[in-house]
């Protein structure tokens, strides 16, 4: 289990948990990113901030402070959602 | 007082008059609230695509 | 404010990106009109929309939005115009729902909170083409099953493909008045939500729809209890009791309404989508080059610098011809009126004058609405915000800052109006505040005379330029601390959880975008110009009132052998001397003199107000040498140099001592908010609070830099 912002560029991860209290998270889950879905982090922007995440066919950036709330799993068999890129 | 006199006071009068009552009516009508969640400002937006 | 002819009306709502608002323009075939809502500040678009058989329909475009939980006031808005809580406008006969075909689950998300409100709902499934690109094939009959028999059609707004589908379904739609068909709440969950909308009803004595008490049950912000009159004391254990039993059936009552909603969208997608062989998406390839650690700012440097320094030398030319026209005007004008001196003044220097250096702006800020169209269109908007959001974080604004502030440094103006982009109202004023402490090119000539009379001759061209590039990085100097402090400390800005998402790119409309572009100098120009029109007659007025008669005999008495020329151009130094203007210039240089400033660089100062390039003009006033002074005109120069104080403790040294001459840059880099910039502050800030705020700070400033540049210098040199 691991903190979406120590994540490698290019690693998948399925989400574990979030906190649903936080209005970024709300954001996201409206977005689509709820436990269980599988995500990527493409980047990390050029000056190291904020993060480029893919999930559910988009791609969202989301700043580094607020995704280290975000645990991934990045041992589980992630399957690629959609072969797709926006 | 000649006309050229008259005419331009009242031009002049009437951009001050103008602005006073800009003023005026901003003040009253911040006054009342016109500002929805107020945080001190209160901006005109169009809508996002 | 529905017009007589378009008695129903239509909602278009949406997920931003979606291509709604060229749906938008394509349905209304650009019959639109930009109006308010009343007691909110979001504009109102709407337009009229024919369904053919010669019905129409209202149509209003609401701001696209990811979800009904708003997050800001301008979201808010969308719910409360579903809901026909806006007062002046009633519940829409039928609601449009915009979708991206390329990612039907998320863009359902919205659509199926919007059933909960029970309205007849068209689902358009747009950018088609995209989709078919890909490989997706839809199956709209199943998918309107599905949804409870609401038509589902699909277009492409862009290419103006199935807009008479869209017609005919919203016409359907009205007609049969089909609601989509609702989540089923699981139990606990729908007994939470009776609780709440019963407890609502009795304690504001209002009726509470299905919809509000979900927003009541699963919102954070109170925005919806604040409408209904539902206090904190009425609602606190009400909601609370009422998130209990939600989290007793296993559900987090602030994570419950997308995951319930996404389950059951799962289900309604089954099937619908198919995916075949298709052609992947560009937008990866692309962002690898536009975002890539090294060449991503490079290029976006590139692009930033290439945009905005076009608004340049794009505009100059068109600058300069409205420019000629307006002196040809002037040169029209003012003959007819010789027998009346002060009308002539008022109509060729007040009204055509001022006016006319007000309109001189015009082609920058179209040129830079245009740009910031096609940079949001596109989707490079995102990527800019991205890369820069690290810069403004930490001082509490985020990346979509940059733009606006970027574009500063061409004019103020448009670069106030493009912080519309920011969707948090401090974040947006911090912005606006800090805009004008980007150098706008009206400072160049200031810089330019400056340096070109006394940089440059006694320093050398490689100081000159070292100076000009310090005089625009001055503004950015005090601007940082200036935004720390205005956020962090005075507005409290609350981190605003930076979410943004980096859509498709896709090639603008040259349609919409130059449409766009036309709307927003449109409604510039009628506000900000009345204002300027208005001030720019009250300074020429206190320019030129009051004359004597007897100035002229003086002049003509000191000056018995000078030229006629020369004469008439003593005379209008003298008269200005005598104004209101001058005299007040005169009675408040003592407040400049810390500053190295005499009465005429004071006037001068004092009268550029409508317009900082002033200044010029009315140095070569008051120096004698005529109105017609230009920024490298070398007689002012001259007058500038040989300049000496006349009396005080300074006599007989130079006016334009290089402490003077940094002071006054100094100055006016700081000190720069022309009219203009002041009333569209006013109007973009909603009041003239933070207006007269920014001109009070920005002038103290100005002045205690300014001073302190002076008194250092003149002790070093």
């Amino acid at each position: 289990m691991t903190p979406l912002s120590q994540l490698l560029p290019g690693q998948f991860g399925k989400l574990a948990s979030l906190n649903p209290e936080r209005g970024v998270d709300q954001r996201l889950m409206a977005l689509g990113l709820l436990p269980g879905m599988v995500l990527k982090l493409i980047r990390r922007a050029p000056l190291g901030d904020p993060l480029a995440i893919e999930f559910g066919g988009q791609v969202v950036s989301l700043r580094l402070a607020e995704a280290e709330n975000l645990i991934v799993d990045v041992s589980a068999d992630c399957p690629i959602q959609r072969p797709r890129q926006p | 007082m000649n006309l050229e006199a008259v005419i331009v006071g009242a031009i002049v009068g009437v951009a001050a008059g103008w602005l006073i009552r800009r003023l005026l009516a901003a003040a009253r009508r911040r006054k009342e609230g016109g500002c929805a969640g107020d945080c001190g400002c209160a901006t005109k937006l169009k809508p996002k695509k | 404010m529905s017009t007589p002819e378009a008695g129903l009306l239509v909602a278009l709502v949406g997920n931003p990106n979606t291509g709604k608002s060229t749906l938008f323009n394509a349905l209304t075939g650009l019959r639109q009109r930009v109006g308010n809502y009343p007691g909110v500040t979001v504009a109102r678009k709407s337009g009229t929309c024919d369904l053919g058989d010669g019905q129409k329909v209202e149509l209003v475009d609401l701001p696209g939005l990811y979800s009904l939980a708003a997050a800001s006031p301008d979201e808010q808005v969308v719910i409360d115009a579903l809901s026909g809580n806006i007062a002046g406008d009633r519940r829409p006969d039928a609601v449009v729902l915009v979708v991206d075909s390329t990612n039907l689950l998320r863009n359902l998300f919205l659509a199926s909170q919007v059933a909960e409100l029970g309205r007849p709902v068209v689902i358009v499934l747009n950018q088609a083409d995209v989709a078919k690109e890909q490989g997706l094939r839809i199956d709209t009959e199943l998918l309107s099953r599905r949804l409870g028999g609401v038509p589902v059609v699909l277009s492409s707004a862009w290419k103006g493909e199935g807009i008479l589908d869209v017609r005919r379904a919203i016409a359907s739609s009205v007609a049969k008045q089909t609601p989509m068909k609702r989540v089923a709440w699981p139990t606990n969950i729908a007994t939470a939500l009776a609780d709440v909308a019963t407890a609502a009803a009795a304690d504001t004595g209002k009726p509470i729809s299905e919809a509000e008490a979900q927003r009541l049950l699963f919102d954070t912000n109170p925005s919806t209890a604040d409408r209904l009159g539902w206090t904190l004391a009425q609602r606190d254990k009400t909601l609370r009791s009422a998130r209990d039993r939600v989290r007793n059936s296993g559900y987090n009552p602030m994570a419950a309404e997308p995951l319930v909603h996404y389950a059951h969208l799962r289900l309604v997608l089954e099937g619908v989508v198919t995916e075949g062989v298709g052609k992947a998406g560009r937008s990866a390839a692309v962002d690898r080059l536009l975002l890539h650690r090294f060449l991503g700012p490079v290029l976006f440097l590139g692009i930033m610098l290439g945009f905005f320094g076009s608004v340049f030398w794009l505009a100059k030319f068109p600058m300069e011809w409205i420019q000629f026209g307006v002196d040809a005007l002037k040169g029209v004008v003012a003959p007819q009126l010789e027998a009346y001196p002060m009308l002539q003044s008022l109509l060729a220097d007040g009204i055509i004058g001022g006016v006319g250096a007000f309109l001189v702006f015009l082609p920058q800020i179209l040129i830079l609405f245009l740009f910031i169209g096609i940079l949001e269109d596109s989707g490079y908007m995102a990527r800019a915000a991205f890369i820069m959001d690290r810069l403004f974080s930490w001082c509490g604004l985020n990346g979509k800052s940059f733009v606006p502030l970027l574009s500063g440094f061409a004019c103020a103006i448009p670069s106030l109006l493009s912080t519309r982009t920011i969707e948090d109202p401090k974040a947006r004023l911090a912005t606006a505040f800090v805009v004008p402490f980007m150098s706008c090119s009206a400072r160049f000539p200031v810089y330019a005379l400056m340096c070109a009379a006394f940089i440059g001759p006694i320093y050398g061209a490689g100081w000159q330029s070292v100076v000009m590039i310090g005089m625009h990085c001055v503004g950015l100097f005090f601007a940082v601390p200036t935004a720390f402090v205005l956020t962090r400390l005075v507005l409290k800005v609350k981190p605003q959880p930076f979410v943004l998402e980096l859509p498709r790119y896709q090639m603008p409309k040259p349609r919409d975008v130059v449409w766009r572009m036309w709307q927003n100098a449109a409604e510039f120009v009628s506000k900000a110009g009345t204002v300027i029109f208005a001030i720019t007659i009250i300074v020429w007025a206190l320019s030129y009132f009051p004359r004597d008669a007897s100035v002229v005999e003086r002049i003509k008495a000191a000056n018995p052998s000078a030229t006629e020329e020369v004469v008439k151009a003593k005379l209008q130094a003298a008269y200005v001397e005598q104004s209101y203007m001058g005299r007040f210039g005169k009675a408040v240089q003592p407040i400049f003199d810390p500053l190295g400033f005499d009465w005429k660089i004071t006037v001068g100062v004092l009268a550029s107000f409508p317009a900082r390039e002033v200044i010029v003009s009315t140095l070569g006033v008051t120096y004698s040498v005529g109105e017609g002074a230009e920024a490298d005109s070398r007689h002012l120069r001259q007058a500038m140099q040989d300049a000496k104080w006349s009396e005080g403790p300074r006599a007989g040294t130079p006016i334009f001592s290089l402490a003077a001459v940094l002071a006054l840059m100094v100055f006016f880099a700081l000190c720069s908010q022309c009219g203009p910039t002041i009333a569209t502050l006013a109007q973009e800030t909603g009041g003239w609070k933070w207006a007269a705020g920014s001109f009070v700070y920005m002038t103290a400033l100005a002045w205690l830099a300014g001073t302190a540049v002076y008194q250092v210098v003149i002790r070093l040199t």
